[in-house]
């Protein structure tokens, strides 16, 4: 197939043996796709049918979908590398949880471990809740590979999918939804190629939502137990956001309250739930307590207290650092402190806030689902559909008083905008023109499309060493694969796996760093072969190599392109750093573009 | 606007694309039960109606694309060659006297001697006098022939195929070759050789079955037309009728004598042309311009050509540059090959890139059916025939256009006979791509629009506008009274870049064009036309410099115009 492509390949229509433009090609590939969709319907339609019933089958089956698509891309996509601050804070998390415990004693040296989203004092640990640390600490123990856990979670996340529509709709729109879950959240999606979250989060929702009208209609205890887990994982997983889950199943069951036959059945259901979410809370204090001092304080909280970050609600004031911040933390700081800007929200700017977030809402819906999306105001008839909107509403609101905002900040409620979805296409499903039943064939449009979109991106990503792929990826959308080395890293810690024995890397930022943060380490800092340290001078340099006399020193020079690695000389940091800025004839960098849910003003 | 983080709903360029195909595919998908097919359907039956709303939709599609696209100027030489048949016709002559002074008209693919004519077939010319006579414009004559050919071919296709499909085959025959192609926004012709080839084609199936008069002068009409517009083309056009007729031959023997009957004026005209225009019954012009000029190029398995008379530098280098359309002073058949071989990219013109997927259901068709084949057989004479001519343009294959258009009609047919769905959706996509691009036509101002255009392929709507040549000529026409604009070219100039364009009757045109050769030279010319204010004009700086010549100085253009 490939060399077809190669054969074919120039997006100049005279330069290619059949005259195609690079439109061309698109429409072909997009004809190709809904025609094969077509074909398939005929054949399959039925027996997808009689598969949706088979809830384990089809739980299997959408489980092992976006693990076993995934995996396939591995060839062109490898296992992700962390980038960012949060990536490297949740590996952390996970690292320290898969030595079993919950914080890491502070480092004796610490200040040059001083990095991003990570204490210091009074333990080494990563800011986050406990939750995704525990899937990417599952994925280290049991697969020796912590982004073993990203993809479970979303294979978890794409199964509860569907058995939580299972309870609000038929079994074939369930399995659809399940399947747009797959298109959407799975490989190549950001939340799968990244250690962010999302998915883990994502799954609790699916427990919640798709417990509650079962545990209403049946009263069953192990309903109420799946509520409760879900809302443990959720509240161990995002615990602001839990606040809107909880209010969530609190706004579901108030028509239970008073119903006197109801009331009994629902205060059971409410302590077994409870008895579930207790070990949460319970394992929440005590990592509270192991990583701050305090039964009371959040790690993240201490975080803002010592650095400033993350910033806080709009409703509260910019936070003041308590203790002394390199440059790249007070870079931080300050982008930070901007972005919420100064003083507290008005409603004006709140509502501005809100209306710039709907564009983030991409995320959840593929475009020619927005065909379909104004068909669920027709559901809006029942109450439960009322309710759908009601928490979705709450949680797009509540969530803007936040300055940042990212896909998993709302991942709670992603089954409910795929619910919304099936909905909206069941409703068109029914929809006549003059006598005509036009509906399912306007059904099958939109989700043929959604297919073609979904195949025709995998596709590219699958030959995304080929340059047509590289040409096409520019004008990929809210996909975020991860591709090549964008920063080098990879590079760095291929040249530093070669070099035998123990190293002690010290990172030199030039003058003009941006605000990317090289210096991460494991939980157990003193066992590690590679240990990255910040240049802190000649003079404190030398306390650091002193403390680990085995260790050969390294400099890194992350700001030359690529990345500079160069065995460390003392004599290159007695002087103040006067390192000139980065070269002009640099190469070029071949970072893709990625799409980042920054905020914005 | 096109990053998703900028725009209030987090689209990107593809979202945005997405989103409209699915708005395009979700209004026919609800539109096509209740109303197109039905509707459809019905009015596919009544003949005369349908080929009245065919024949006005590319017309009226392309009218109202005119504020964006306005009336195309013409840019290329081929395109001043027929405009100049037109002109000459439009005085009721053949050809036109040999001006005195010819040697400042020198220009390319016209004639100067023994007569002042283009060295085209008058075909195409007709449609732009008949435009120019109704309107003023002769590009009204390439809408009507537009117009004809879109009828006439769901003409041809109801001889083929049922009612609804060749509904849909003329609609597709205004989607490809309507508003958006080369062939309506340019004076190059096309459509009418396709018009033609509708009528032969159409034709061919209804006398065989039918043996009826009228389908006999139909059959012998489009010969006659593509005689008079592609004469080459027309041995191939031959040889497929008769190829057609071969088994049906004591059936339709009778009407024989018609279609010889309404082919012969156009014979007649023909050979009257050539006498006027070269002198000589048999010397078509175009040949006389190989003996003249040695362009254009001869068929690969003839000579060189060698000019017979001084050429002007452009001339040369364009005689060069026809003769490097031939990569060996001799074909061979692997030259030969390779070239067939390279051609293939260019049917993408005549098929939308879905319509490739109904290709092979027609090859696939054409097993069972006799006719299919020989539709295939006639596609194959007419790509190996003009393989011939070492250049390619997209009307050489004009004649067969119909046949491709019943390739796709036929093919999808034959797809939903296995799958309606798969066929409806293809033909769906066809008109959302159509849709698409016109929609951003209508609104190419627009920074969007103006993004996507550059993905266009195959659509040539007024061909990238020569934007020098109009501001040149709105320049012209603020300058009041007749003008003779002497033309001097850089020593960089390119050399198809060619200004010097006259209308038939000189003498009496506003504004003349000549080639600046001198002052001394020019000083004679300026001295047959004392009346006329003199200029100067330097198409190569940018933008073109316009200069007035001083009348009491010799030619030494300084004052600004």
């Amino acid at each position: 197939m490939f060399y077809l492509f190669r054969l074919f390949y120039s997006f100049l229509p005279l330069h290619n043996p059949i005259g195609f433009g690079g439109a061309d090609f698109i429409e072909i590939a997009i004809a190709l796709l809904l025609v094969a969709a077509t074909l398939a319907w005929q054949k399959w339609a039925a027996g997808a049918n009689m598969l949706a019933s088979r809830t384990i089958w089809c739980m299997l089956l959408l489980a092992a979908m976006p693990v076993a698509l995934r995996l396939l891309l591995l060839r062109t996509s490898p296992i992700p590398s962390a980038l960012g601050a949060d990536d490297f804070s949740y590996l952390l998390l996970g690292d320290t949880l898969a030595h079993f415990r919950l914080t890491n004693p502070a480092h004796p040296m610490h200040q040059f471990f001083e990095t991003l989203f990570i204490l210091q004092e009074p333990s080494y640990s990563s800011i986050y809740p406990l939750g995704p640390g525990l899937a990417l600490a599952f994925g280290q123990l049991v697969f020796r590979q912590p982004w073993a856990g990203i993809a479970l979670s979303t294979a978890a996340f794409t199964s509860l999918c569907y058995w939580m529509l299972r309870a609000w709709t038929r079994p074939g729109w369930a399995l659809l939804g399940g399947a747009l879950a797959v298109i959407q959240f799975g490989p190549l999606s950001h939340w799968m190629n990244t250690y962010w979250g999302g998915a883990l989060a994502a799954a609790a929702g699916c427990l919640v939502f798709g417990s509650m009208p079962r545990l209403r209609d049946r009263w069953r205890a192990r309903d109420a137990v799946l509520l409760g887990v879900g809302l443990a994982i959720h509240v161990l997983t995002r615990p602001f956001e839990s606040i809107f889950l909880g209010i969530s199943v609190i706004l579901f069951f108030a028509p239970a309250i008073f119903k006197r036959e109801q009331v009994r059945p629902l205060l059971r259901a409410a302590a077994i739930a409870a008895l579930m979410v207790l070990p949460a809370l319970g394992l929440m204090l005590l990592h509270d307590k192991q990583v701050t001092g305090s039964w009371a304080t959040l790690p993240y909280a201490l975080c803002r207290y010592q650095y400033g970050v993350p910033c806080t609600f709009t409703l509260q004031s910019n936070p003041v650092p308590h203790r002394p911040l390199t440059r790249e933390q007070q870079t931080s700081y300050e982008i930070q402190s901007f972005v919420h800007g100064e003083g507290t929200d008005t409603l004006a700017s709140f509502l501005r806030r809100l209306a710039g977030r709907v564009r983030f809402y991409r995320f959840f819906f593929l475009p020619p689902l927005y065909l379909a999306l104004p068909a669920f105001f027709w559901s809006l008839r029942e109450a439960r559909f009322r309710f759908v909107l009601l928490i979705v509403l709450i949680f797009f609101v509540g969530t803007t008083i936040y300055p940042y905002f990212y896909a998993h900040y709302v991942a709670g409620a992603t089954c409910l905008f795929i619910l919304v979805t099936v909905v909206s296409l069941e409703n068109l499903s029914r929809l006549t023109i003059a006598n005509h039943l036009v509906g399912p064939d306007a059904v099958r449009v939109i989700l043929f499309l959604c297919g073609a979109h979904f195949f025709f991106w995998y596709g590219v990503q699958l030959a995304s060493n080929q340059q047509f792929s590289q040409d096409l990826e520019p004008y990929e959308t809210w996909d975020e694969v991860n591709h090549g080395d964008p920063d080098g890293r990879i590079g760095v810690n291929t040249q530093l796996a070669q070099v035998p024995g123990k190293l002690l890397v010290f990172v030199r930022y030039w003058p003009r760093h941006a605000v990317t943060e090289w210096v991460y380490n494991g939980a157990d800092i003193d066992r590690q072969r590679v240990v990255f340290a910040r240049d802190l001078g000649a003079a404190d340099n030398e306390k650091l190599r002193s403390y680990y006399p085995d260790r050969t020193a390294w400099l890194l020079e992350p700001d030359a392109r690529p990345p500079k690695l160069s065995p460390y000389q003392q004599i290159e940091t007695s002087e103040p750093l006067t390192i000139p800025a980065p070269p002009s004839e640099t190469k070029p960098s071949t970072k893709r573009p990625t799409l980042r849910f920054e905020e914005v003003k | 606007m096109l990053d998703p983080v900028k725009n209030p709903i987090g689209f990107g360029a593809s979202d945005f694309i997405e989103l409209t195909i699915a708005v395009l595919l979700m209004a026919l998908v609800l539109a096509w039960r209740p109303f197109i097919e039905p509707y459809g359907r019905r009015f596919s039956l009544k003949t005369g109606w349908a080929m009245l709303a065919l024949a006005i939709l590319p017309v009226a599609l392309r009218l109202a694309l005119l504020a964006r696209h306005p009336v195309p100027s013409p840019d290329i030489y081929d395109e001043f060659g027929h405009l100049f048949v037109a002109d000459t016709l439009r005085h009721f002559r053949l050809a036109n006297p040999t001006h005195a002074l010819h040697q400042f008209f020198e220009t390319f693919f016209i004639l100067q001697e023994p007569t002042y004519s283009s060295i085209y077939p008058i075909g195409q010319g007709v449609m732009l006098a008949i435009g120019r006579a109704i309107s003023g414009y002769p590009w009204v004559g390439v809408l009507l022939s537009t117009a004809v050919f879109a009828a006439l071919c769901y003409w041809m296709l109801r001889g083929w195929t049922t009612p609804a499909w060749a509904l849909a085959g003329g609609i597709l025959a205004v989607i490809e070759f309507g508003p958006l192609s080369q062939w309506m926004n340019s004076y190059w012709g096309g459509s009418l050789a396709a018009a033609a080839g509708c009528l032969v084609f159409g034709a061919l199936p209804r006398l065989v079955e039918r043996v009826r008069t009228i389908d006999a002068l139909a059959l012998g009409g489009g010969l006659a037309i593509h005689l008079l517009t592609r004469p080459y083309e027309s041995v191939f056009l031959l040889i497929s009728v008769l190829l057609f007729l071969i088994l049906s031959v004591k059936k339709v023997l009778r009407k024989l004598p018609i279609v010889i009957f309404a082919v012969i004026p156009a014979i007649g005209i023909t050979l009257l042309h050539n006498h006027s225009v070269t002198g000589n019954w048999t010397t078509l012009p175009y040949q006389l311009s190989q003996y003249q000029y040695g362009v254009p190029a001869a068929l690969t398995f003839q000579a060189n050509p060698v000019p017979h008379r001084e050429l002007t530098p452009q001339q040369q280098l364009e005689y060069r540059a026809q003769m490097a359309f031939r990569e060996g002073d001799r074909e061979t058949i692997q030259s030969y090959l390779l070239r067939l071989e390279y051609r293939v990219r260019f049917y993408r013109f005549f098929f939308l890139a879905p319509l490739f997927l109904a290709i092979p259901a027609f090859c696939f068709a054409a097993i069972r059916n006799f006719r299919y084949a020989w539709v295939l057989l006639t596609l194959l004479l007419f790509a190996l025939g003009i393989n011939f001519f070492p250049a390619f343009q997209l009307h050489y294959l004009g004649a067969v256009t119909s046949l491709f258009v019943l390739i796709s009609v036929a093919g999808l047919q034959q797809i939903g006979s296995w799958s309606p769905e798969t066929a409806r959706l293809i033909l769906f996509l066809c008109a959302v791509h159509f849709i698409l691009w016109y929609g951003l036509h209508l609104f190419d101002q627009k920074d969007f629009a103006l993004a996507m255009m550059r993905y266009e392929t195959w659509d040539s709507i007024n061909h990238r506008n020569p934007e020098r040549r109009i501001f040149v000529n709105q320049k012209l026409a603020e300058i009041p009274g007749q003008l003779i604009v002497f033309v001097r070219y850089s020593p960089r100039h390119i050399f198809q870049e060619e200004w010097v364009y006259n209308e038939a009757s000189l003498d009496s045109a506003r504004i003349i064009w000549a080639r600046d050769l001198g002052p001394e030279k020019n000083d004679k010319l300026r001295a047959l036309y004392p009346g006329r204010q003199v200029l100067l004009l330097e198409p190569d700086a940018r933008p073109p410099r316009l200069t007035t010549v001083d009348r009491t100085v010799r030619f030494d253009p300084r004052a600004p115009l």
